[in-house]
């Protein structure tokens, strides 16, 4: 339990939270990690009180066991629930296992390829016109989501206005094999998450036009693109997992950045 | 495998080899997997990963929340306390749970320590089994989640509470009929001594109960999740009663937080809405995830009969709720 509170509290006060869940999570992640330590700390306290006072002498064994938090209370219980729970608890360990042998990182071009044709296709609300227009006051590029990038190119009434400007779009490459359908296509990715990253739902452009070939599957961009609604699926076809198009006018590789997904809310 | 070996070492006094094979099969299996995918498939295993330790440490919290809660009504309400204040007839009980657990901004892994601490605290335990259905599916958290999944569609926030209320209270009465339901135990204890010791060890038992089955849960879905193609939903599709059936096992296996499923379903256009309304009354109530948990505090037994029959209701209950409001 230790452990595990010790592993919450890791997760959440480094950046590696936002691998696996929404940063709105991060306060809770925390807290629940120090409450988890704190009790883990006074029972194993209270044990080794328990202990030099009364040797405990019927339960050799559970001394191999380490940091077992049930050692110390199964003296006023029925051994079998006690065992019985402890063998559950151990299981506790394998998060631990995982983050250290598996070391998982954030869901990359492997999982994108396996998500293909069930991009989210939600009905997401986002109306492009505000959005661009206040760019165009300012005078900036607008820097857009993907996710509103996507659903903007799939409205048949906002994807004209879409088209009419060049946008920003932040997301990591993903090449086609040379044995795939259609050779050297190139994706610009990234997953939308909900809650944390079991939802992770695919989003997708396709890119037409140069993409140097020095950048790979998996490097992180950030894109000028100008969307082009020739080529890009209105809405009905997006629900069978085609993704829009846009023309490529410059690329800049950039280092992943610290949040890889974008959230669904807020 | 030393995670392996060290389950087998303290499994010798075996009180249910059963259980103890169970388990140890999982772990094997389970420590098995990175063998297994280091030999063909890498990205497999760190998606596997990824999806396992996003799982637990998503579940974490409300898992403290649930333990925390169960252990303060463990430390300061005497045992039996709340059968005084419960409505005395099953008939009238179960309801009143339901709409109680609307109020519990909880997630489905805090019902389940809080409602095994009801029924050791004099709930009835159908009034609990409600309870612990309801929550996770009709809190406000999830209904606005939903409404935001479901823009201009209303109908479908408010069929999902009517179908996941109806569902808990049919399974809640329906349980309250059988002749072993008040034998329901919670397979916590009692703990002797000061309260703030009663407090730290009710919060250690239950967490590392709930805790270990949480994790097994967790790595059954990674598998599921890893090995089942994302894209197998979308060839399977199906019509009417078909896609209900799919859609009601998608959500037993990927067993989604409650709060997320909402924008999983509204992004399965090509299903019926009363097959989406399934995915989101059965997710919150009978997952895999869920299951273990349940087979943690009450016993495998009890999770082996309440599982289907949750399934079943929950089913029939959108099936019947999706046709009169969608």
């Amino acid at each position: 339990m230790l452990a595990v509170g010790l592993l919450a509290l890791h997760v959440g006060l480094s950046d590696r939270i936002l691998t696996f869940l929404r940063p709105q999570m991060r306060p809770y992640l925390v807290i629940s990690g120090a409450v988890l330590a704190v009790v883990a700390v006074v029972v194993l306290l209270a044990e080794q009180r328990v202990a030099s006072r009364a040797p405990v002498t019927t339960r050799g064994t559970d001394a191999d066991h380490g940091g077992d938090e049930h050692r110390g209370h199964d003296h006023d219980h029925d051994h079998d629930r006690g065992h019985r729970a402890s063998r559950a608890g151990w299981m506790l360990l394998l998060p631990m296992f995982v983050a250290v042998v598996v070391a998982p990182g954030t869901l990359g071009a492997w999982a994108a390829d396996r998500q293909r044709g069930v991009m989210f296709a939600g009905t997401y609300d986002f109306d492009v016109g505000p959005f661009l227009q206040a760019h165009a006051i300012a005078g900036t590029v607008p820097e857009m989501r993907l996710i509103d990038f996507s659903t903007a190119a799939a409205d048949e009434a906002d994807r004209a206005q879409l088209a009419a400007v060049s946008v920003q779009l932040t997301g990591f490459i993903n090449r086609s094999d040379a044995d795939a359908e259609v050779p050297d296509e190139v994706m610009l990715d990234r997953f939308i998450v909900g809650c944390c990253v079991a939802d992770a739902a695919l989003l997708e452009v396709r890119l037409s036009g140069e993409i140097p070939m020095e950048l790979e599957s998996e490097q992180w961009v950030v894109v000028t693109v100008r969307f082009d609604p020739e080529a890009s699926p209105l809405a009905t076809d997006v629900r069978r997992g085609e993704s829009p198009v846009a023309r490529v006018e410059s690329v800049r590789p950039i280092d992943p950045p610290n949040e890889p997904y974008e959230y669904l809310y807020g | 495998m030393s995670v392996a070996t060290a389950i087998r070492t303290t499994s010798e006094p075996r009180p249910s080899r059963g259980r103890a094979l169970l388990v140890g099969s999982i772990v094997t299996f389970v420590a098995g997997l990175p063998t297994f995918f280091n030999r063909t498939d890498l990205p497999a295993l760190e998606n596997w990963g990824t999806i396992h330790l996003a799982l637990v440490l998503q579940a974490l919290p409300f898992l403290v929340l649930g333990v925390v809660v169960s252990a303060v009504l463990s430390t300061f309400v005497a045992p039996g306390a709340m059968a005084r204040v419960v409505p005395r007839t099953t008939i009238v009980a179960v309801p009143v749970a339901a709409l109680a657990a609307a109020a519990l901004p909880g997630c489905e892994c805090s019902s389940v320590p809080v409602a095994g601490r009801l029924v050791s605290r004099g709930v009835p335990p159908a009034a609990a089994l409600t309870f612990l259905l309801a929550a996770p599916a009709i809190n406000p958290i999830v209904l606005i989640a939903t409404s935001v999944a479901f823009p201009g569609r209303p109908e479908m926030v408010a069929a999902r509470f009517v179908a996941s209320f109806l569902a808990a209270t049919v399974v809640g009465l329906l349980w309250s009929r059988r002749r072993d339901a008040s034998t329901l135990r919670f397979r916590g204890h009692e703990h002797t001594g000061t309260p703030a010791e009663r407090f730290t060890s009710t919060v250690t038992h239950d967490f590392v109960q709930a805790g270990g089955f949480l994790v097994m849960g967790a790595a059954i879905v990674a598998t599921i999740q890893t090995v089942v193609a994302p894209t197998t939903l979308q060839r399977l599709g199906g019509q009417g009663v078909v896609a209900v059936v799919l859609l009601s096992l998608a959500a037993f296996a990927m067993s989604l937080c409650s709060e997320a499923d909402a924008f999983v379903a509204a992004g399965m256009a090509q299903f019926s809405p009363t097959a989406r309304l399934a995915f989101l009354v059965v997710g919150p109530m009978v997952d895999v995830k869920l299951v273990l948990m349940q087979a943690g505090s009450f016993g495998r037994d009890f999770a082996v009969r309440f599982a289907p029959l949750t399934f079943v209701c929950a089913v029939a209950s959108a099936s019947l709720v999706g046709w009169v409001m969608l």
